[in-house]
Protein backbone atom coordinates (compact mmCIF):
# COMPACT_ATOMS: atom_id res chain seq x y z
CA UNK A 1 0.00 0.00 0.00
CA UNK A 2 3.16 2.24 1.09
CA UNK A 3 4.68 1.74 -2.28
CA UNK A 4 1.58 2.64 -3.99
CA UNK A 5 1.28 5.97 -2.92
CA UNK A 6 5.19 6.63 -2.75
CA UNK A 7 4.82 6.04 -6.78
CA UNK A 8 1.60 7.96 -7.18
CA UNK A 9 3.82 10.57 -5.36
CA UNK A 10 6.47 10.28 -7.61
CA UNK A 11 4.06 10.49 -10.67
CA UNK A 12 2.64 13.24 -10.00
CA UNK A 13 5.62 14.98 -9.47
CA UNK A 14 7.03 13.90 -12.52
CA UNK A 15 3.90 15.05 -14.50
CA UNK A 16 4.46 18.99 -12.53
CA UNK A 17 7.96 19.11 -13.90
CA UNK A 18 7.26 17.65 -17.47
CA UNK A 19 4.43 20.76 -17.40
CA UNK A 20 7.02 23.06 -16.23
CA UNK A 21 8.99 22.17 -18.81
CA UNK A 22 6.28 22.54 -21.56
CA UNK A 23 5.47 25.95 -20.08
CA UNK A 24 8.80 26.94 -20.08
CA UNK A 25 9.47 25.86 -23.77
CA UNK A 26 6.36 28.07 -25.17
CA UNK A 27 7.62 30.80 -23.30
CA UNK A 28 10.74 30.59 -24.92
CA UNK A 29 9.66 30.37 -28.06
CA UNK A 30 6.98 33.22 -27.75
CA UNK A 31 10.28 35.07 -26.82
CA UNK A 32 12.82 33.93 -28.58
CA UNK A 33 10.45 34.54 -31.95
CA UNK A 34 10.51 37.93 -31.11
CA UNK A 35 13.79 38.95 -29.63
CA UNK A 36 15.86 37.32 -32.36
CA UNK A 37 13.60 38.43 -35.06
CA UNK A 38 14.71 42.16 -34.66
CA UNK A 39 18.86 41.17 -34.34
CA UNK A 40 18.18 39.02 -37.22
CA UNK A 41 16.57 41.17 -39.65
CA UNK A 42 19.57 43.54 -38.76
CA UNK A 43 21.99 41.23 -39.62
CA UNK A 44 20.20 40.66 -43.04
CA UNK A 45 19.80 43.99 -43.86
CA UNK A 46 23.13 45.20 -42.95
CA UNK A 47 24.62 42.28 -44.87
CA UNK A 48 22.94 43.63 -48.17
CA UNK A 49 23.85 46.95 -47.67
CA UNK A 50 27.51 45.95 -46.96
CA UNK A 51 27.67 44.82 -50.06
CA UNK A 52 26.06 48.46 -51.62
CA UNK A 53 29.30 50.38 -50.57
CA UNK A 54 31.97 48.66 -52.86
CA UNK A 55 34.08 51.77 -53.01
CA UNK A 56 36.93 52.84 -50.52
CA UNK A 57 35.43 56.11 -49.61
CA UNK A 58 32.49 54.53 -48.65
CA UNK A 59 34.76 52.61 -45.51
CA UNK A 60 32.84 54.92 -42.79
CA UNK A 61 29.27 52.90 -44.34
CA UNK A 62 30.79 49.94 -44.25
CA UNK A 63 32.03 50.17 -40.47
CA UNK A 64 28.79 51.65 -39.43
CA UNK A 65 27.12 48.29 -40.74
CA UNK A 66 29.96 45.31 -39.41
CA UNK A 67 29.46 47.42 -36.10
CA UNK A 68 25.54 46.63 -36.36
CA UNK A 69 26.13 43.43 -37.27
CA UNK A 70 28.95 42.96 -34.38
CA UNK A 71 26.26 43.99 -31.69
CA UNK A 72 22.78 42.37 -32.96
CA UNK A 73 24.98 39.09 -33.16
CA UNK A 74 26.30 40.07 -29.60
CA UNK A 75 22.35 40.45 -28.52
CA UNK A 76 21.82 36.78 -30.01
CA UNK A 77 24.48 35.18 -28.09
CA UNK A 78 23.68 37.19 -24.85
CA UNK A 79 19.89 35.26 -25.38
CA UNK A 80 21.11 32.34 -25.71
CA UNK A 81 23.86 32.37 -22.83
CA UNK A 82 20.51 33.76 -20.76
CA UNK A 83 18.55 30.95 -21.66
CA UNK A 84 21.47 28.37 -20.84
CA UNK A 85 22.17 29.93 -17.02
CA UNK A 86 18.52 29.26 -16.73
CA UNK A 87 18.70 25.60 -17.49
CA UNK A 88 21.88 24.96 -16.01
CA UNK A 89 19.95 26.56 -12.69
CA UNK A 90 16.92 24.52 -13.33
CA UNK A 91 19.25 21.48 -13.14
CA UNK A 92 21.18 22.70 -10.42
CA UNK A 93 24.45 22.34 -12.11
CA UNK A 94 25.88 25.71 -11.28
CA UNK A 95 28.82 24.97 -8.82
CA UNK A 96 30.00 27.71 -6.43
CA UNK A 97 33.13 28.25 -6.42
CA UNK A 98 34.14 30.68 -3.29
CA UNK A 99 37.63 32.47 -3.42
CA UNK A 100 38.68 35.29 -2.14
CA UNK A 101 38.62 38.47 -3.70
CA UNK A 102 38.98 42.37 -3.40
CA UNK A 103 35.43 43.85 -3.77
CA UNK A 104 36.51 47.59 -5.04
CA UNK A 105 39.00 45.95 -7.71
CA UNK A 106 36.17 43.37 -8.66
CA UNK A 107 33.26 45.84 -9.50
CA UNK A 108 35.63 48.61 -10.68
CA UNK A 109 36.99 46.07 -13.56
CA UNK A 110 33.49 44.92 -14.35
CA UNK A 111 32.65 49.14 -14.46
CA UNK A 112 35.16 49.21 -16.77
CA UNK A 113 34.08 46.77 -18.62
CA UNK A 114 30.92 48.08 -19.28
CA UNK A 115 32.50 52.01 -20.28
CA UNK A 116 31.47 51.13 -23.81
CA UNK A 117 27.63 50.04 -23.29
CA UNK A 118 26.64 53.08 -21.41
CA UNK A 119 24.49 55.91 -23.43
CA UNK A 120 26.26 59.53 -23.83
CA UNK A 121 26.45 61.17 -20.74
CA UNK A 122 25.89 58.32 -18.13
CA UNK A 123 27.97 57.86 -15.57
CA UNK A 124 29.02 55.45 -13.18
CA UNK A 125 29.61 56.36 -9.63
CA UNK A 126 31.14 53.59 -7.20
CA UNK A 127 31.96 54.13 -3.93
CA UNK A 128 32.87 51.19 -0.95
CA UNK A 129 32.84 51.26 2.75
CA UNK A 130 34.37 48.59 5.28
CA UNK A 131 37.66 46.30 4.01
CA UNK A 132 37.80 44.95 0.83
CA UNK A 133 38.06 41.71 1.18
CA UNK A 134 35.99 39.16 0.77
CA UNK A 135 34.98 35.60 -0.80
CA UNK A 136 32.43 34.90 -2.83
CA UNK A 137 32.43 32.86 -6.58
CA UNK A 138 33.87 35.83 -8.70
CA UNK A 139 32.57 34.75 -11.83
CA UNK A 140 28.67 34.51 -10.29
CA UNK A 141 29.36 37.95 -8.42
CA UNK A 142 30.34 38.76 -12.12
CA UNK A 143 27.17 37.80 -13.82
CA UNK A 144 25.03 39.40 -11.08
CA UNK A 145 26.53 42.39 -11.26
CA UNK A 146 26.78 43.37 -14.73
CA UNK A 147 23.37 42.50 -15.24
CA UNK A 148 22.16 44.81 -12.46
CA UNK A 149 24.26 47.84 -14.58
CA UNK A 150 23.71 46.76 -18.11
CA UNK A 151 19.67 46.98 -16.57
CA UNK A 152 20.57 50.27 -14.78
CA UNK A 153 22.19 51.83 -18.54
CA UNK A 154 19.61 50.09 -20.19
CA UNK A 155 16.78 51.90 -18.21
CA UNK A 156 17.55 55.00 -18.03
CA UNK A 157 18.12 58.25 -19.97
CA UNK A 158 21.21 59.89 -21.52
CA UNK A 159 23.25 62.26 -18.86
CA UNK A 160 22.37 59.94 -15.96
CA UNK A 161 24.34 59.18 -13.05
CA UNK A 162 24.06 55.52 -11.87
CA UNK A 163 25.46 54.38 -8.16
CA UNK A 164 27.11 51.58 -7.26
CA UNK A 165 28.02 51.22 -3.92
CA UNK A 166 29.38 48.23 -1.80
CA UNK A 167 29.56 47.79 2.03
CA UNK A 168 31.82 45.05 4.15
CA UNK A 169 29.91 44.84 7.24
CA UNK A 170 30.93 42.41 10.23
CA UNK A 171 28.54 39.61 8.80
CA UNK A 172 27.59 40.91 5.54
CA UNK A 173 28.42 41.93 2.34
CA UNK A 174 26.36 44.85 0.73
CA UNK A 175 25.59 45.94 -2.69
CA UNK A 176 23.82 48.63 -4.01
CA UNK A 177 22.84 49.74 -7.39
CA UNK A 178 21.02 52.57 -7.98
CA UNK A 179 19.49 54.17 -11.20
CA UNK A 180 17.14 57.29 -12.37
CA UNK A 181 15.59 54.92 -15.10
CA UNK A 182 12.02 54.44 -16.14
CA UNK A 183 11.36 52.95 -12.88
CA UNK A 184 8.86 49.64 -12.03
CA UNK A 185 5.90 49.38 -10.57
CA UNK A 186 4.70 47.83 -7.52
CA UNK A 187 2.46 45.23 -9.00
CA UNK A 188 5.39 44.48 -11.38
CA UNK A 189 7.66 44.19 -8.24
CA UNK A 190 5.75 41.22 -7.19
CA UNK A 191 6.86 39.18 -10.44
CA UNK A 192 10.23 41.03 -11.38
CA UNK A 193 12.01 37.39 -10.62
CA UNK A 194 10.01 35.11 -12.46
CA UNK A 195 11.39 33.71 -15.65
CA UNK A 196 10.50 35.83 -18.56
CA UNK A 197 8.78 38.27 -16.52
CA UNK A 198 8.76 41.76 -17.88
CA UNK A 199 7.75 45.15 -16.43
CA UNK A 200 4.79 47.04 -18.33
CA UNK A 201 6.78 50.10 -19.09
CA UNK A 202 9.64 48.17 -20.66
CA UNK A 203 7.89 49.17 -24.40
CA UNK A 204 10.91 48.61 -27.19
CA UNK A 205 13.47 48.69 -24.79
CA UNK A 206 15.16 44.66 -25.73
CA UNK A 207 15.19 42.06 -23.21
CA UNK A 208 14.31 38.34 -22.42
CA UNK A 209 12.77 38.65 -18.91
CA UNK A 210 15.56 35.98 -17.95
CA UNK A 211 18.32 38.60 -16.45
CA UNK A 212 16.65 38.93 -13.00
CA UNK A 213 15.62 35.64 -12.74
CA UNK A 214 18.75 34.53 -13.25
CA UNK A 215 20.64 37.11 -11.02
CA UNK A 216 18.05 36.07 -7.76
CA UNK A 217 18.65 32.58 -8.57
CA UNK A 218 22.57 33.10 -8.40
CA UNK A 219 22.67 35.49 -5.33
CA UNK A 220 20.20 32.68 -3.53
CA UNK A 221 23.05 30.43 -4.65
CA UNK A 222 25.60 32.13 -2.52
CA UNK A 223 23.67 32.67 0.31
CA UNK A 224 22.47 36.23 -0.71
CA UNK A 225 19.17 38.04 -0.93
CA UNK A 226 17.89 40.51 -3.46
CA UNK A 227 15.30 43.42 -3.26
CA UNK A 228 14.00 46.02 -5.27
CA UNK A 229 13.02 49.41 -4.72
CA UNK A 230 11.57 51.42 -7.18
CA UNK A 231 9.20 54.43 -8.18
CA UNK A 232 7.63 54.65 -11.87
CA UNK A 233 9.40 57.07 -13.61
CA UNK A 234 11.61 58.22 -10.74
CA UNK A 235 14.21 55.17 -10.81
CA UNK A 236 15.40 51.95 -8.98
CA UNK A 237 17.16 50.70 -6.73
CA UNK A 238 18.51 47.12 -6.08
CA UNK A 239 20.01 45.79 -3.37
CA UNK A 240 21.91 42.69 -2.56
CA UNK A 241 22.93 40.92 1.05
CA UNK A 242 25.38 38.38 0.97
CA UNK A 243 25.98 36.39 4.80
CA UNK A 244 29.73 36.92 5.67
CA UNK A 245 31.93 34.99 8.26
CA UNK A 246 33.69 37.54 10.62
CA UNK A 247 37.35 35.63 9.22
CA UNK A 248 36.61 36.24 5.81
CA UNK B 1 11.31 61.96 -55.83
CA UNK B 2 8.50 59.93 -54.17
CA UNK B 3 8.20 60.14 -50.51
CA UNK B 4 7.82 57.48 -48.14
CA UNK B 5 7.10 57.69 -44.40
CA UNK B 6 8.70 54.79 -42.51
CA UNK B 7 7.18 54.07 -38.49
CA UNK B 8 9.43 51.93 -36.77
CA UNK B 9 10.56 51.68 -32.95
CA UNK B 10 13.79 49.96 -33.75
CA UNK B 11 16.48 51.93 -34.04
CA UNK B 12 18.40 50.03 -36.07
CA UNK B 13 15.60 48.32 -38.34
CA UNK B 14 14.59 52.00 -39.00
CA UNK B 15 17.75 53.01 -39.79
CA UNK B 16 18.65 49.91 -41.97
CA UNK B 17 15.59 50.01 -44.29
CA UNK B 18 15.41 53.71 -44.53
CA UNK B 19 19.03 53.49 -46.04
CA UNK B 20 17.45 50.74 -48.54
CA UNK B 21 14.78 53.06 -49.57
CA UNK B 22 17.04 55.71 -49.99
CA UNK B 23 19.17 53.87 -52.04
CA UNK B 24 16.29 53.12 -54.47
CA UNK B 25 15.95 57.00 -54.79
CA UNK B 26 12.87 57.40 -52.59
CA UNK B 27 13.22 60.56 -50.14
CA UNK B 28 12.30 58.61 -46.53
CA UNK B 29 11.48 60.60 -43.38
CA UNK B 30 11.81 58.74 -40.53
CA UNK B 31 9.61 58.45 -37.08
CA UNK B 32 9.69 56.06 -34.00
CA UNK B 33 6.57 55.94 -33.16
CA UNK B 34 2.72 56.49 -33.87
CA UNK B 35 2.40 60.34 -32.46
CA UNK B 36 5.88 61.59 -34.17
CA UNK B 37 4.74 59.59 -37.42
CA UNK B 38 1.19 61.38 -37.53
CA UNK B 39 3.12 64.84 -37.16
CA UNK B 40 5.24 64.25 -39.54
CA UNK B 41 2.79 62.47 -42.17
CA UNK B 42 0.71 65.64 -41.76
CA UNK B 43 3.77 67.73 -42.48
CA UNK B 44 4.86 66.06 -45.53
CA UNK B 45 2.31 64.15 -46.96
CA UNK B 46 3.91 61.31 -47.90
CA UNK B 47 2.89 58.86 -50.92
CA UNK B 48 3.64 55.86 -48.81
CA UNK B 49 3.28 55.15 -44.95
CA UNK B 50 5.44 51.91 -43.83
Amino acid sequence: MNKLKESKEELIKTLQKEKDLGELKSRFVTMASHEFRTPLSTVLSSAYLLEKYTRTEEQGNRKKHIDRIVSSVRMLSDILNDFLSVGKIEEGKIIVKPSELNIKEHIGAIINELTNNKKAGQNIVYSHKGTVTTVLDQGILKHIIMNLLSNAIKFSPENSIIHILSERKDHELLLSIKDKGIGISKEDRKHLFERFFRGGNVTNIQGTGLGLHIVAKYAELMNGVIECKSEIGKGTQFILKFKMKNNE
Amino acid sequence: MKKILLIEDNNDIRENTAEILELANYKVFKAENGKIGVEIALKEKPDLII
